[in-house]
C-alpha cells in the first residue's frame, strides 16, 4: 500500500481506538453502545411480560417477589460507523521547499490509512470523503479490511489542488454521513477562521462525534524567511510581495493566537482537536492524538 | 564665504554613498523571490495589520543607517564652522579682519633635509600658501628670522605680491635660531593691530635650540603674557631628526708630550645615528686620509690623523710664513647628511718653527738635554767659543754662553749687539773659568753685580722667586718638579739690579735671573752646570729649566695658535708693537672672491666673513690663512624637537585645510563623531529584537 508500509503497522500495532463518547448506530453488532434494546451483556431495564415475548427473557426472581411476569430486556451493542473527511485543497499540497519532509496531504492520509486499520481491526467501519472546493470523492463505510485497500487505492488517485471550501464539503459530508457517527477531519483548516469552525461545529450538530487533525508543515508555524519574498498562494490568486523580516515575529504571535482560538473553541464545543506538524513522525502524531481521547 | 568647510573636501565625494541603505533596500526589493506558499488568507491578514507599523520602522531605519553614513564621511571630511571670517574684499583689517605675522625660519638647521628638500623650502611653501589663504582685506608682516630679525615691509600690509616676493627671495643663512626676539617682535608688531582676528605662524623646524632664551617650562605661560588673544601655529614634522656634526679640531700630540703632530677631530651627534661614519682629512687642498669612524650616540666621539713627518710631509706644506713659521690649513669633513652644512668644520693653525740655539761651549748636560723630546723644538747648535766670530747670530734666536775666559772685546760687542737687536742670552760658568776682567767686560749686559770669587756654600732646594713671569711660571711648571731636592754647592753671589727678576733662589741668594737688554734679553745661572758646582743638570727639573729660560729669551711659544673664526665674526689680525706696518693686505675667500684690507690701528680688520671655509690673507709678500666655521655656541646642529610645543601644528600636507580651521574655525568633527554614535545606538534600538 502507498500510505501504510509494514513498518508503521510494526509501530501503531498496539494502539487502541476508542473515541465514542455517545452512542454508536452501526448496521452490525459491535463493541460500541448503542441507544438500542437488544441482546447483549449490559442489562438495561424491567419490562411488564406481553403476550409474544420470548419466555426464556423472563425474570423469574421478580415474579417470585411480585407474583407477575416481568422481562429482562439487555442494550444492544453496535459497531462504529466512521468517516474520514480528507481536504484536497491546493493548500495540502505544500511542504517546506528546504526540507525532505512530506506534503501535508500525503501526511494527512499516512494518518487517516494508520487510523483506519485500528478502527477496521476493531469491526468498525470505516469511509472516505475527499473535498476541495467541491467534494471530489467518496467511499461508503464498511468494516471489512479489504476496506484498508480500498482507501488506499481511493486516496492515491487524489491530487491536491483547488481551494479550499471547508463549507461546502462538509456541508455536503454531513447530509451522507449515518447518525451517530464519528467523523475524522484532516485538513489544515485554511481560511476565515470563525467560519472553519462553525461548520465543524455543525457536524457536531448532527450528533457525530468529531475529531480534527489539523495537519500543518512547520513553516506555516515558524515563517522561516528572511528579506523580501514574493509569495505565491498554492491555491491560486494574486501572489503577495513582501519583507518577510518585517512580518516573521507579527506572524508566529498570529498564529499562536490562532492555534489557541481553534483549541479553546473546538474544546468548549467537545470536539477533538490535535495540530500536527509534518517534521515529526504520523505515528507519533497518531498515539499522540489518541491518547488525548 | 559659506558657513561651513571642509579640510578634507575629498571626502565629500563618498557623500553618494549614504544613500547606499536606500538603495540596497530598493534593489533587494526589485530582486525578490519567488516562494511557494500554502494559502495567504491568514498571512495578508497579518500583512494588513502589522505592515504600517513594520513599513515607518524599516523606513525610519533606513534614515538613521543614511544619516549615520552621511556623518561618517562628514567626520572624514572635517567640517569646520566659522564663526570668523575674513573680511570681505576692500575692508580693512582695522574693521575686523585678520592680521597675521609669518616668521620665517631662516636659520642654517632648516638647510636639513625632509622629504627630499630642505625644510626651509617646506617652511617658505607653507608660507606662500598662508599668503594664498588670506582674504583680499588681511594683513600681513612676513619676517625671516635667526639670531636676525629681517622684515619684508617693516609694518603689515595687504599688498600680497610683495610678501610673496620677500618669502620667494628668501634663503638659508648660515646663523644660528633664536625664536625669542621674532616672537617679541611679532608681539609688539600685533600690539598695535586692531584687527579682531590676530595670529602669528611660526615656520621653524620647532628644535629645541631655538626656544633657549624663553623661559624652560612654562613657554604656554610665557607666550600667553605677551597677549592672550594671538592666536599661535607651528608646522609639524613627522621625522626623528638625527645629525653627525664635526665639533672642534685640534692639534695635540700623539703620545702626550713632544711635537704635536695629529689633528682631533671631535664628532657630534644628534637623535638616533648610525653607528660609523665616513670621514675625511683634508689638508691644504689635498684629500689625506679617508677613513670609517665609530660613532656612539649621545656619547663624545673623537677621530684622530696623524700628521706625516716633516719636512717634505704634506704635514708641513707651503710654508707661508718662511722661516719663521709654517700654516697646517684644512677641513675634516664627514660624509654628508640630512643637514650637509655642519658636516665639515675648517682649521688653520700657524706653527711656529723650532728657534735656533747656538751654544757656545761643549757641555754634556745641554748635549744631552737637546736629545729629548721636550726639548726637540729647538734646533741646537754647539760650536767652540773661541771659534765664535766666525758664526753668523743673526741665524740664531739664542745664545748659550759659557766660555768667558779670554773672551776679544770685539767679540762680545757682536754679541751684546745681537742681544741688543732682540737676541737672547744666557750666561752660566764653567768652573774655575771667570776673572775679574772678563767680568768687567760683561757688565752692563749682566742683571746684577757678581762677586769676584764663587763662594762654595751649599744650598738645598730651590724656591720660584715672585719676580718670576707669571706666564711663564703657569706655562712651564716648573713647581711640579721636586725643586727641593736641587743643590748647589758652588755660585757667584748676585746683587741684582733695577730691572732684573730673580727667577730662581735658594736661602736669599739669587740663583737665576734675567733682564732686559735693548730689544733682547739676558739670563744669567750664577752657577755652572757641572755636578762639581750643582746637581741640577741631572735632575729632571733641567729640562724643563732650560725649556723655560729658551723659551724666554727666543719669544717661543709652543701651543700653536689657531686661526680660526666664527660666521660673521670680524678676523682681526694685529701686528707686533713697534714692528713694521704692513703696506698692504689682501684677503681670499673660499669662493675665489678677493678683497683689499687697509691695515690700520695697528691691525687689518677683515667682516665680509659671509662663507665657511678657508680664507687666505696676504700681507706684503707672507701669506697665511684662517678658518671660518659655524658657531656652535647656539646648538643649531642638535635637532631634538621642543617637547611639549606650545602651540597647534599645522600638518605640511594640509597645511592650507589647517590653516583655515586654525584661524577662522571650530571643527565639527567631534560632533559629527558624536552624531555617529548616537545614530549607531538609535539603529541597534531600531533593529533590536525581542528573544
Amino acid at each position: 500500500m502507498r500510505y501504510l508500509d509494514p513498518e508503521s503497522l510494526g509501530k501503531i500495532k498496539n494502539l487502541r481506538f476508542v473515541p465514542v463518547r455517545g452512542l454508536a448506530e452501526g448496521a452490525y453488532s459491535g463493541m460500541h453502545r448503542s441507544a438500542y434494546k437488544g441482546s447483549s451483556q449490559e442489562f438495561m431495564e424491567h419490562r411488564e411480560y406481553v403476550p409474544g415475548d420470548e419466555i426464556k427473557y423472563i425474570d423469574w426472581k421478580v415474579y417470585a417477589r411480585k407474583e407477575r411476569f416481568f422481562v429482562r430486556l439487555y442494550r444492544e451493542e453496535k459497531n462504529l460507523r466512521s468517516y474520514f473527511l480528507l481536504d484536497a485543497s491546493g493548500s495540502m499540497a505544500y511542504k517546506s521547499p528546504r526540507a525532505a519532509r512530506p506534503a501535508k496531504f500525503e501526511y494527512a492520509c499516512r494518518l487517516a490509512m494508520g487510523m483506519a486499520y485500528l478502527i477496521l481491526r476493531q469491526t468498525d467501519a470505516v469511509g472516505l470523503g475527499v473535498f476541495s472546493d467541491a467534494p471530489k470523492l467518496f467511499l461508503a463505510p464498511d468494516n471489512q479490511m479489504a476496506q484498508l485497500e480500498r482507501l488506499d487505492q481511493a486516496l492515491a488517485g487524489v491530487v491536491p489542488q483547488g481551494k479550499t471550501d471547508m463549507e461546502g464539503g462538509l456541508a455536503y459530508y454531513a447530509q451522507l454521513l449515518h447518525r451517530r457517527s464519528l467523523a475524522v477531519v484532516f485538513s489544515d483548516l485554511m481560511g476565515p477562521a470563525e467560519k472553519i469552525q462553525s461548520v465543524i461545529r455543525a457536524l457536531k450538530a448532527h450528533k457525530h462525534e468529531v475529531l480534527v487533525f489539523h495537519v500543518l508543515d512547520p513553516v506555516e508555524r515558524d515563517f522561516d524567511f528572511e528579506g523580501p519574498v514574493l509569495f505565491d498562494p498554492l491555491e491560486g490568486g494574486e501572489a503577495l510581495r513582501c519583507d518577510a523580516h518585517l512580518l516573521k515575529e507579527a506572524y508566529r504571535r498570529e498564529f499562536a493566537e490562532l492555534i489557541k482560538y481553534y483549541t479553546a473553541s473546538f474544546h468548549a464545543s467537545e470536539i477533538g482537536y490535535a495540530t500536527v506538524y509534518t517534521d515529526q513522525p504520523w505515528e507519533s502524531a497518531l498515539k499522540k492524538a489518541l491518547g488525548k481521547q | 564665504m559659506t558657513p561651513v568647510s571642509f579640510l578634507s573636501p575629498a571626502f565629500l565625494w563618498a557623500a553618494p554613498l549614504a544613500l547606499a541603505p536606500f538603495l540596497i533596500h530598493l534593489l533587494f526589493l526589485s530582486r525578490a523571490r519567488k516562494l511557494p506558499f500554502s494559502d495567504l488568507t491568514f498571512l495578508r491578514e497579518v500583512y494588513r495589520r502589522v505592515m504600517p507599523r513594520s513599513r515607518l520602522m524599516q523606513w525610519l531605519t533606513l534614515l538613521v543607517r543614511c544619516l549615520l553614513l552621511l556623518f561618517l564621511i562628514l567626520g572624514f571630511s572635517r567640517p569646520v564652522l566659522h564663526w570668523a571670517q575674513a573680511p570681505s574684499k576692500g575692508a580693512a583689517a582695522d574693521e575686523g579682519g585678520v592680521d597675521v605675522v609669518i616668521l620665517l625660519d631662516a636659520s642654517y638647521s632648516m638647510g636639513y633635509v625632509y622629504q627630499g628638500k630642505a625644510k626651509f623650502l617646506w617652511a617658505q611653501r607653507s608660507a606662500l600658501e598662508i599668503l594664498k589663504q588670506l582674504g583680499d582685506g588681511d594683513r600681513s608682516l612676513v619676517m625671516t628670522f635667526s639670531d636676525r630679525l629681517e622684515s619684508a615691509s617693516g609694518d603689515f600690509t595687504s599688498r600680497r605680491e610683495d610678501l610673496k616676493a620677500f618669502v620667494e627671495k628668501a634663503a638659508v643663512n648660515l646663523r644660528p635660531t633664536d625664536l625669542a626676539p621674532a616672537l617679541e617682535a611679532a608681539y609688539s608688531a600685533l600690539s598695535k593691530s586692531r584687527a579682531s582676528n590676530k595670529a602669528i605662524a611660526v615656520l621653524s623646524d620647532n628644535a629645541a635650540h631655538a626656544f633657549r632664551n624663553l623661559p624652560e617650562g612654562k613657554l604656554g605661560e610665557a607666550l600667553a603674557a605677551f597677549d592672550p588673544k594671538v592666536k599661535l601655529a607651528g608646522l609639524a614634522w613627522e621625522d626623528s631628526p638625527k645629525n653627525v656634526y664635526v665639533g672642534e679640531v685640534r692639534l695635540a700630540a700623539a703620545d702626550g708630550g713632544g711635537a704635536k703632530n695629529t689633528l682631533l677631530a671631535e664628532l657630534r651627534t644628534s637623535g638616533a645615528v648610525e653607528p660609523y661614519a665616513e670621514i675625511k682629512w683634508w689638508l691644504n687642498g689635498r684629500l689625506l686620509a679617508r677613513e670609517r669612524a665609530p660613532i656612539k650616540a649621545a656619547a663624545r666621539n673623537e677621530a684622530s690623523y696623524r700628521l706625516p713627518e716633516a719636512p717634505g710631509g704634506a704635514g708641513t706644506g707651503d710654508r707661508p710664513g718662511g722661516e719663521r713659521g709654517r700654516l697646517l690649513a684644512g677641513k675634516v669633513e664627514l660624509q654628508k647628511d640630512a643637514l650637509k652644512l655642519d658636516d665639515a668644520r675648517y682649521f688653520a693653525y700657524k706653527l711656529q718653527s723650532a728657534p735656533r740655539v747656538l751654544c757656545a761651549g761643549n757641555n754634556f748636560f745641554l748635549k744631552r738635554a737637546f736629545g729629548t723630546d721636550t726639548l726637540a723644538l729647538f734646533q741646537a747648535d754647539f760650536v767652540d767659543p773661541r771659534r765664535l766670530d766666525e758664526v753668523d747670530l743673526k741665524r740664531y734666536e739664542a745664545l748659550l754662553l759659557s766660555g768667558w775666559r779670554d773672551m776679544s772685546a770685539e767679540t762680545a760687542a757682536r754679541i751684546k749687539n745681537f742681544v741688543h737687536q732682540g737676541g737672547g742670552l744666557w750666561l752660566y760658568f764653567l768652573p774655575g773659568d771667570v776673572r775679574e776682567k772678563d767680568m768687567r767686560l760683561w757688565e752692563d749686559v749682566l742683571p746684577g753685580i757678581l762677586s769676584a770669587i764663587p763662594r762654595r756654600s751649599k744650598l738645598s732646594g730651590l724656591v720660584l722667586a715672585e719676580q718670576m713671569p707669571g706666564g711663564l711660571r703657569g706655562r712651564l711648571a716648573w713647581d711640579g718638579f721636586e725643586l727641593q731636592n736641587v743643590e748647589v754647592r758652588q755660585f757667584y753671589h748676585l746683587e741684582p739690579v733695577e730691572g732684573t727678576a730673580v727667577w730662581l733662589k735658594s736661602q736669599d741668594e739669587a740663583l737665576l735671573a734675567s733682564r732686559p737688554y735693548g730689544a733682547g734679553k739676558v739670563i744669567l745661572w750664577t752657577s755652572a752646570l757641572d755636578p762639581s758646582w750643582t746637581n741640577l743638570p741631572m735632575k729632571p727639573v733641567f729640562t724643563a729649566w732650560l725649556l723655560g729660560g729658551l723659551s724666554h729669551l727666543s719669544n717661543f711659544n709652543p701651543e700653536e695658535k689657531s686661526e680660526s673664526i666664527f660666521y660673521g665674526e670680524a678676523f682681526i689680525r694685529p701686528w707686533a708693537p713697534g714692528a713694521r706696518s704692513p703696506k698692504r693686505a689682501e684677503v681670499e675667500s673660499p669662493s675665489g672672491k678677493r678683497y683689499a684690507v687697509v691695515p690700520e690701528g695697528g691691525q687689518i680688520q677683515f667682516f665680509q666673513t659671509d662663507e665657511l671655509g678657508l680664507y687666505r690673507l696676504r700681507v706684503d709678500d707672507e701669506t697665511s690663512a684662517f678658518a671660518v666655521n659655524l658657531n656652535p655656541a647656539g646648538g643649531e646642529s642638535r635637532l631634538e624637537r621642543q617637547d611639549p610645543l606650545p602651540w597647534p601644528s599645522l600638518r605640511l600636507h594640509m597645511l592650507a585645510e589647517d590653516w583655515k580651521a586654525f584661524l577662522y574655525g571650530r571643527p565639527l568633527r567631534n560632533a559629527c563623531v558624536g552624531l555617529v554614535l548616537f545614530l549607531f545606538l538609535a539603529e541597534m534600538a531600531l533593529t533590536y529584537k525581542k528573544s
